[in-house]
């Protein structure tokens, strides 16, 4: 990963500290973040939709 | 004192409510055992005699009073270390949390203690449940007592090599890749990770939000069972916990295999990747051995193994980078150089890369029940390798990659990991159990009649006595 890309991201993500005391291992993160993020699939559907986490209560409040 | 080690929880129970063994005793014995053996094997952060013989006492005076409260009464228990116990430090096995004190207890902790059971202390896990084994942090490795030095998994460490080496009958780990059925895989025990939500994570210090669960860990299945029915509830203030009914997960233990329909999945361990050749032998030995009980055994395909990899990853590393992002920014120097590196990868992936791989897990959950309908059960491996050596670096961190439990916490199915035999060396090979959402009592029943069979689980480590 470029010198300058590397600054880009640390600094994008808030770690930038983190770059200058540890810089061989966000760059080997970097790395292979970008090799996890090559092999998501690239097929999806506009309706097809994500795995939420989110939920509402079934009941509305005041009526449980 | 040897038999107390070696005592099931419900062995225990039953001679703790016939009065023929004191929880004062039973306490007394395995803090001894702690105290000679923990120093070599490292499976605690903290050990809490004064709260262990506190409670010993208090449950001895209400069984003697006619109060028994069940099988978990004056019977010890361990804590991952990134499960909070009030009064105590939760540490994470971490000098970023070396004086982080724990004003209450979790939910699980909580839900122990009100079933009477005995808190001996808090557990080595991998640092923050992602980095390890470490050797630059203020407390060693925890270290597998089988072959004498080797890696015991993780990242419920601790648990594991507790467990193995007969210094508590039940410990909770926790397991958002892997992290319960790692160890017991590589230390001979039983551990399983419950259908996502079943247990509440309240107190325990999060690694991925959406795929964390706690689970029980112990040396046979009917103990687990045990643990899961104090553990299992629906829990308000837990985001991810369902209000479904808590089955009685005894229930089918002694009902046998027969009729049942079990899917093998052998194409993770020996195409998506190729495991070593005794615990491919084992897989396919445990789906002979099920078969032989009457079950009706067929191969089945799920999606390539890689692809839950991959999924699990992503939101693994996205949800970790953020709750880790503040500590990683101001003190990254106290991490360390694993959980350091592992946590930074969140910093690489978009907000588009989450949320692809949360579309991917919909597709992968809804692929994989699919797969399973008319099924009673899957059978598949845990580990593709037997523990290597603690020390080599490298052998341990291919353990990561090389291993068929992410399927399990991307789709929520409740999953368990038991011994399956060992290798010509005496290394332990394991196998996995898995089943629909919210069928614990079905994992344990195909779970417990293959070890039964087999008698895996009597095993104890060489020169542990």
């Amino acid at each position: 990963m470029e010198q300058d890309e590397a600054a880009r991201i640390a600094k994008a993500a808030g770690v930038t500290r983190l770059l200058e005391e540890h810089p061989d291992a966000l760059r080997s993160a970097l790395k292979g973040a970008a090799a996890l993020a090559a092999r998501l699939p690239k097929d999806f559907s506009p309706g097809e939709e994500s795995a939420h986490v989110f939920r509402l209560p079934s009941v509305p409040e005041g009526q449980r | 004192m040897t038999d107390l080690a070696w005592l099931s929880v419900a062995d225990a129970a039953k001679l703790i409510s016939g009065r023929k063994l004191s929880p004062v005793e039973f306490t007394e014995a395995l803090l001894a055992r702690i105290e000679r053996l923990d120093p070599k094997w490292h499976a605690f952060i903290r050990v809490t005699p004064e709260r262990a013989r506190a409670q010993a006492k208090a449950a001895e005076a209400e069984i003697s009073a006619g109060q028994y409260r069940g099988p978990f009464h004056g019977v010890s228990v361990g804590l991952k270390d990134i499960i909070d116990l009030a009064g105590y430090p939760t540490t994470c096995h971490s000098r970023v949390y070396e004086d982080h004190r724990a004003s209450s207890s979790a939910v699980v902790t909580e839900r122990l203690e009100a079933a009477g059971a005995v808190v001996l202390g808090k557990l080595s896990t991998h640092e923050f449940a992602i980095g390890g084994p470490s050797f630059d942090l203020p407390w060693p490795p925890a270290v597998n007592p089988w072959g004498g030095g080797n890696f015991p998994g993780g990242s419920s460490s601790g648990s594991g090599v507790a467990l193995a080496t007969g210094m508590m009958p039940a410990a909770l780990g926790t397991d958002t890749g892997g992290s319960v059925r790692n160890p017991a895989s590589m230390c001979a025990i039983v551990g399983l990770k419950p259908t996502y939500g079943r247990v509440s994570r309240r107190g325990v210090f999060p690694l991925a939000f959406s795929l964390d669960h706690v689970g029980p860990m112990t040396r046979d299945v009917a103990d687990n069972a045990l643990l899961l029915q104090v553990l299992a509830g629906h829990d308000p203030l837990d985001p991810g916990s369902a209000d479904v009914p808590v089955a009685d997960y005894s229930a089918e233990l002694d009902k046998g295999v027969k009729g049942l329909r079990v899917g093998l999945v052998r194409h993770f361990y020996d195409g998506d990747e190729t495991a070593h050749p005794e615990q491919i032998k084992a897989a396919d030995g445990a789906a002979s051995t099920l078969r032989e009980l009457g079950a009706d055994v067929r191969e089945i395909r799920l999606a390539p193994l890689q692809d839950y990899s991959v999924c699990n990853r992503i939101i693994l590393a996205a949800e970790a980078f953020s709750i880790h992002r503040q500590h990683l920014a101001t003190r990254p120097g106290d991490y360390g150089v694993l959980a350091r590196e592992r946590l930074s990868i969140g910093a690489g992936l978009s907000a588009a890369d989450y949320v692809d791989a949360l579309r991917m897990r919909a597709r992968l959950a809804a692929q994989t029940k699919a797969a399973m309908d008319g099924l009673d059960a899957i059978l598949t491996v845990s580990s593709m390798d037997p523990p290597p050596p603690i020390d080599d670096a490298e052998a341990c961190a291919r353990v990561y990659p090389r291993q068929a439990r992410q399927p399990f916490n991307v789709t929520g199915l409740p999953a368990i990991a038991i011994p399956a035999g060992f290798t010509p060396d005496g290394l332990p090979l394991s196998i996995q159990i898995v089943g629909h959402a919210w069928q614990e009592a079905r994992v344990y029943r195909v779970a417990h009649a293959y070890e039964q069979a087999t008698g895996w689980y009597k095993r104890r480590p060489p020169g542990i006595e």
